[in-house]
């Protein structure tokens, strides 16, 4: 299928799946100036942006859009074209929004809804701009009026959008009976021959892109065919029926080899590990940045051996490296992980994902005991000179296991590794491997496999009493 | 354009004029100079209904109200059906409509809570003669509802989308901004009484005495219907068409922008934010960037949320 071979090609350069849809809407921007072009161009680029977890981008993507719509509001209500004004306050709404202004986006949607409260279309913004806000009851009911509305004309396909939108609405309430059936009628009716023309169309012009605000009937089908079979799919494995669920996001697989959601699910729903890691490494590539997958994938690795999560030289994709830095995370190698994720910022240096991931490794590195903190304190340069003057005098005493030796070098206090300056021998019979008590003094701090590590000058080790 | 003003919403009642803002409420005098008492609010308000001893703060994206003593400005949040966009009182009862949940919800006065099912999207709820009328609009549904028992008692389907609703005693009039035509439903009979054409876009409308004012922004205009003339005609007829139309009655009034919502002898432009008083083909400012709901009409003139100086002011006739 050439839908499915271009995603194929996209996935061979090792492309995040967004990057064509980006670059499509910024073409898009660019090249047409009508309203509704700069309009659905700024919203798909806040949305691409967001699910890459860039909302600094995205958040000037939705001002952008906000800016375009009240300019538009303002010169429809100059030239007294009110089914004009009502649209732009629509986008207007939905752009307020995904800004997070709730009170703005609930007045601009009643606004619109005064002068076409006829129209399926505006009430699909209104549920649009209230699941936007996270108020699934109120998105349920404007998305029950669209349904409506939608029912009595002939547009199958602006039905079916409307009932999506609605069984997502119920979905977020948890009535999943209506939404199940919703979403099944979705997919079929999206499936049957009434579509069979728009497919033609779709596999002739080799469209595959999915935007969440679609102009023209081509990519409003392959968008909403896209996310139908991803909330059934969903929605079968939330109950366990993984069979169900795996077929629905194969499907999707089948139609966009590089859905990131789709990708993910499978990884999660994998029967072996090496389907697993198979799919964990595609749904990276296609996008790093999600914290579900980010989330799943360390769940994976926690409950896994310490080899898993292969493979952890390949840093070639920024989703191969990202899934090292989480294996380096595992493994406490905190140096490397902070050392990698550095990398990946400095190629999106706006990513949010990037940022958490960076700060959760700071405070593993900064945090969980006394002796972390020190050699926080070493790293950041932040002891005083008299705080190192105590310290050189002081000498400690704590238990401590040899990786190797005798002579020692390296081992470990609880989780703290620990290195001498040089190769050390002690009187007595002592073993790597088995608990021993270490008096020393703390020179600093060092890595030890990439690890933060203390720097210590033994005084005396003896057998535990 | 400006932005939508939403951080104020006023009410004129008998004791004086009340201005909710984000979690809190005032009360002035009459005379808008004097704060009698503030109190808690809540965040996002959007209407207040009164009677002569409480008010009602409606906050419909929160699914919340707080009733309020007038007198102490003492009250109590109540979680509601979703949606509440207007309330009314009636017979010391309360009643009000929840526009997502789809229902009537009367709340006594002791706390007592009982409700309704309605038609889908329930959007303007009036009353008149001691009954409560509910449009829906999404289906065209037109109930009358007794308040003992509490039950809809009648109901006739009528055109759907319209943009308001207003009562008299005898009729309802629906606006139908699509069309451009007025709807009358017969209180009596509960039977529609046929359309007549009003302007391009017809979207409030306000009746005074036997006249019907009718906010058009799409004219820029107010056009003015003798009701009872109207009705007249329109039976006799069986419908009006083009009572108005587009020609130039000699007591409507024209706006320099246009005006969609109307307070005879009051207009509002919601998206500039602008207020007029108009009289006969003449028209004013009275104030801009006021918000949809931060003025208010009472006996003593009209009071208004001055955000800029963050004041309130009321203006009487002749201003």
């Amino acid at each position: 299928m050439i839908v499915a071979a271009l995603a194929v090609a996209i996935l061979a350069q090792t492309r995040i799946a967004s990057d064509f849809e980006i670059q499509q809407m910024e073409q898009q921007v660019a090249r047409s100036k009508d309203f509704l072009s700069q309009l659905s161009g700024h919203l798909n680029l806040g949305d691409l942006r967001l699910t890459r977890n860039e909302t600094a981008v995205a958040r000037r993507e939705y001002a952008k859009a906000l800016e375009i719509a009240t300019n538009e509001r303002l010169a429809a209500r100059r030239a007294s074209e009110m089914t004009r004004y009502a649209t732009a306050t629509s986008y207007a709404a939905l752009a307020q929004a995904k800004l997070g202004d709730a009170a703005d986006a609930f007045a601009l949607s009643e606004e619109a809804i005064r002068y076409t409260s006829d129209s399926a279309k505006s009430w699909n913004l209104y549920a649009s701009a209230m699941a936007a806000l996270g108020k699934p009851a109120k998105a349920v009911s404007a998305s029950r009026n669209a349904v409506a509305i939608a029912s009595r004309e002939n547009d199958r396909l602006d039905l079916a959008i409307d009932q999506y939108a609605l069984a997502s609405g119920l979905l977020d309430l948890n009535q999943t009976a209506e939404a199940e059936t919703l979403l099944v009628d979705v997919v079929a009716s999206l499936r049957s021959e009434a579509f069979a023309p728009l497919r033609r169309e779709v596999a002739r012009t080799e469209s595959f892109e999915i935007y969440s605000t679609a102009r023209g009937k081509q990519a409003a089908y392959i968008s909403l065919l896209n996310r139908s079979q991803l909330r059934l799919a969903r929605l079968y494995e939330d109950r366990g029926d993984i069979a169900r669920a795996r077929e629905q996001y194969a499907h999707v697989l089948a139609d966009r080899s590089d859905d990131p959601t789709a990708l993910a699910a499978m990884a999660r729903l994998s029967t072996s590990a090496e389907e697993r890691e198979r799919f964990y490494a595609a749904a990276f590539d296609a996008n790093p940045f999600s914290l579900p997958l980010i989330r799943d994938y360390q769940k994976y690795l926690s409950g896994s051996p310490p080899t898993s999560g292969a493979p952890p030289t390949s840093a070639a994709t920024s989703g191969s490296q990202l899934r090292l830095a989480l294996q380096q995370m595992q493994r406490g190698e905190l140096i490397a992980a902070r050392q990698t994720i550095d990398q990946l910022m400095q190629k999106f240096p706006g990513n949010d994902t990037l940022q958490l991931l960076g700060r959760e490794i700071d405070e593993r590195r900064s945090g969980g005991s006394d002796l972390r903190a020190l050699i926080a304190g070493f790293n950041n340069n932040t002891l005083t000179a008299q705080q190192r003057a105590e310290l050189d005098q002081k000498t400690f005493t704590s238990d401590v296991i040899f990786d190797q030796g005798p002579p020692f070098e390296t081992g470990r206090i609880d989780t703290v590794g620990f290195r001498f300056s040089q190769p050390a021998t002690f009187s007595g019979t002592f073993a790597a491997g088995t608990r021993l008590r270490l008096t020393y003094r703390i020179l600093g701090a060092t890595q030890l496999n990439g690890a933060d590590a203390l720097l210590l000058e033994p005084v005396r080790l003896e057998n535990p009493r | 354009m400006t932005p939508l003003l939403l951080a104020v919403v006023l009410a004129a009642a008998d004791r004086g004029v009340l201005v909710a803002q984000s979690g809190s409420i005032e009360m002035f005098d009459r005379t808008a100079t004097t704060q009698m008492w503030s109190g808690e609010g809540l965040q996002t308000p959007a209407r207040i209904v009164t009677s002569k001893d409480q008010a009602v703060i409606i906050d419909p994206l929160a699914s919340q109200i707080r009733i309020i003593d007038l007198v102490s400005g003492r009250g109590t949040t109540l979680r509601t059906g979703e949606t509440p966009i207007d309330g009314l009182f009636l017979n010391g009862r309360f009643y009000l409509l929840e526009r997502d949940a789809r229902a009537l919800e009367r709340i006594g006065t002791d706390g007592t809570r009982a409700s309704i099912p309605l038609a889908a999207d329930p959007a303007f709820l009036r009353q008149a003669g001691g009954r409560i009328y509910v449009y829906s609009r999404t289906p065209g549904m037109f109930q009358e509802i007794t308040t003992s028992p509490f039950a809809v008692a009648r109901g006739v389907n009528v055109a759907p989308f319209a943009s308001d609703l207003e009562v008299d005693p005898k009729n309802a009039y629906l606006v139908y901004p699509r069309g451009g035509k007025i709807g009358v439903v017969s209180l009596t009979t509960m039977k529609s009484g046929g359309t007549f054409d009003v302007g391009a876009v017809p979207v409030d409308l306000a009746i005074v005495s036997r006249t019907l004012a009718v906010a058009d922004p799409s004219a820029k205009r107010v056009w003015m219907v003798q009701g009872q003339e109207s009705f007249a005609r329109a039976f006799a007829r069986g419908f009006l068409r083009g009572l108005l139309g587009l020609g130039l009655a000699p007591r409507n009034s024209d706006f320099p922008t246009g005006v969609d919502r109307v307070i005879v002898p009051y207009a509002y432009d919601s998206s500039s934010g602008t207020l007029y008083r108009f009289s006969k083909s003449k028209s004013s400012i009275v104030a801009k960037n006021v918000a949809p709901e931060g003025f208010a009409v009472g006996p003593a003139g009209i009071y208004v949320w001055e955000d800029a100086v963050r004041r309130l002011q009321r203006f009487d006739g002749n201003d």
